[in-house]
């Protein structure tokens, strides 16, 4: 009986994370090439943005470029999520690269086949481009669901946590810490940004300053991530509050709503997906910043509240005791 | 950091503050470098006036233990790692009071003796 059931859970794996992808990938290059084979041998196979065509070659080279992409992507998705498997079931991380390769595979099989018919990419990039985002979207849902389920309900591993702090009955008590991302952490992030933020300049100039609006993605990308990288974590009688050091966003959970508060250690990046607010899919929020050390707020409706901080056990002893102590 | 007050007590609240922070410093939770939380946090938190948080704040630097610059707020200095030896005497003081039976207050009045002398 365990072995059955373990040839089904690999099977499934399996055949989200490698064997549709490289089905799919297949279909598109055999359906490609069968049209590539009725057409002339030059074709449009490159559009400006504003749909007009602006670079022409073989009608082969477009299947080819699907092979080309998906098939190396399929390999090194699928391989990382079997190797992943073996440790155990697969994290919120491994769920998402399984079912990415098909997603990727039904978007660029959509725009590249499309592009091929007469009355295709060129003639309306934008609805092609949304087809195969919609279609590619949906079916990488459908399969989060054929998968086995993932590492359910962990969002960390529970540290013993210092007893109630004690307080006496007038007694006011706040913690207030401020917690943020590594100096190296910014950098790499702060780097990647400038090097997006280069790319859409040199993009707009090679336009001619067209699309200029496009200079204020890199912008907005960059400001809502430095909200992302230092959070002040408050406790006292009003509950809980992490607020982002430029003011929004933040989280705040009334005292009344806490049952109570624990500490736990969290794995960034497998258990909640990566870094900044997050909602991990496991019935709770989190605002990390780093892997480790995390409050955790349990709440009596709604979802409970990560937050990793340092001296975690001090905020969870005084919310512990604040919360046996207010009337309820 | 965990700041403590009890506003029925006759020590004075922005007193009672300070030694919280120096409570911290003294149990190693605090290092050089790191900042106070913002007075208006500390107040609002609290529920207590932010002038109140200030003299506290600027107690702490009277003694050295904490730099307020405009802009930074108050940083904690080296001489953190100065308290952490009160940090080390403090329990077992009060643990050596207890087992003799005796009182915050009968402690208070010897340690205030040993300041006079």
């Amino acid at each position: 009986m365990h072995t059955v059931n373990h040839a089904l859970y690999t099977a499934r794996i399996l055949i989200v994370a490698l064997i549709l992808p490289l089905v799919l990938a297949g279909i598109a290059l055999a359906v490609g090439f069968t049209i590539a084979s009725h057409l002339p041998g030059s074709i449009a196979v490159h559009w400006d943005l504003s749909g007009k065509p602006d670079g022409y070659g073989s009608p082969y080279s477009l299947p080819i470029t699907v092979a080309a992409v998906c098939l190396p992507l399929t390999a090194i998705f699928g391989g990382a999520v079997i190797l992943l498997s073996h440790r155990g079931p697969l994290t919120l991380l491994g769920k998402v690269l399984a079912v990415s390769s098909t997603w990727i595979t039904l978007l660029i099989s959509v725009i590249v086949l499309s592009a091929l018919v007469d009355t295709g990419f060129g003639s309306n990039p934008g609805g092609i481009f949304a087809l195969g985002f919609a279609l590619a979207t949906i079916v990488a849902a459908g399969l989060w669901f054929v998968l086995p389920p993932g590492l359910r309900g962990v969002g960390g591993t529970r540290l013993p946590s210092p007893p109630p702090v004690s307080l006496t009955t007038g007694e006011r008590a706040s913690w207030i810490r401020t917690t943020s991302a590594s100096r190296a952490f910014i950098a790499v992030v702060i780097g990647a940004s400038v090097l997006v933020a280069a790319a859409t300049t040199l993009s707009v100039i090679s336009t001619a300053g067209q699309y200029w609006a496009l200079s204020f993605i890199p912008v907005v990308v960059i400001l809502l991530l430095l909200t992302n990288f230092t959070w002040t974590v408050r406790v006292d009688a009003r509950g809980v509050r992490v607020r982002s050091v430029i003011g929004v966003p933040w989280v705040s959970i009334p005292l009344d709503q806490i049952t109570s508060a624990d500490v736990i250690e969290v794995q960034a990046l497998a258990q909640y997906g990566g870094w900044g607010i997050r909602w991990a899919l496991n019935g709770r929020i989190g605002v990390i910043v780093r892997s480790g050390e995390a409050l955790e707020v349990h709440r009596a409706k709604g979802l409970d509240l990560v937050v990793t901080v340092d001296d975690a056990g001090t905020a969870a002893a005084l919310l512990n005791a604040l919360v046996t102590r207010s009337p309820e | 950091m965990l700041l403590r007050i009890d506003p029925a007590s006759t020590t004075p609240l922005f007193e009672q503050l300070a030694a919280s922070v120096r409570s911290d410093a003294s149990r190693g939770t605090l290092r050089a470098g790191d900042r106070l939380p913002a007075a208006r946090d500390v107040a609002d938190s609290l529920d207590i006036n932010v002038h109140t948080v200030l003299r506290a704040y600027q107690a702490l630097r009277d003694e050295g233990l904490v730099d307020l610059r405009r802009g930074r707020g108050a940083v904690v200095t080296d001489r953190v790692s100065d308290y952490s030896e009160l940090g080390e005497a403090i329990p077992k003081i009060v643990a050596t009071a207890r087992s003799l039976g005796l009182s915050v207050h009968a402690l208070t009045a010897m340690i205030r003796q040993e300041y006079t002398s």
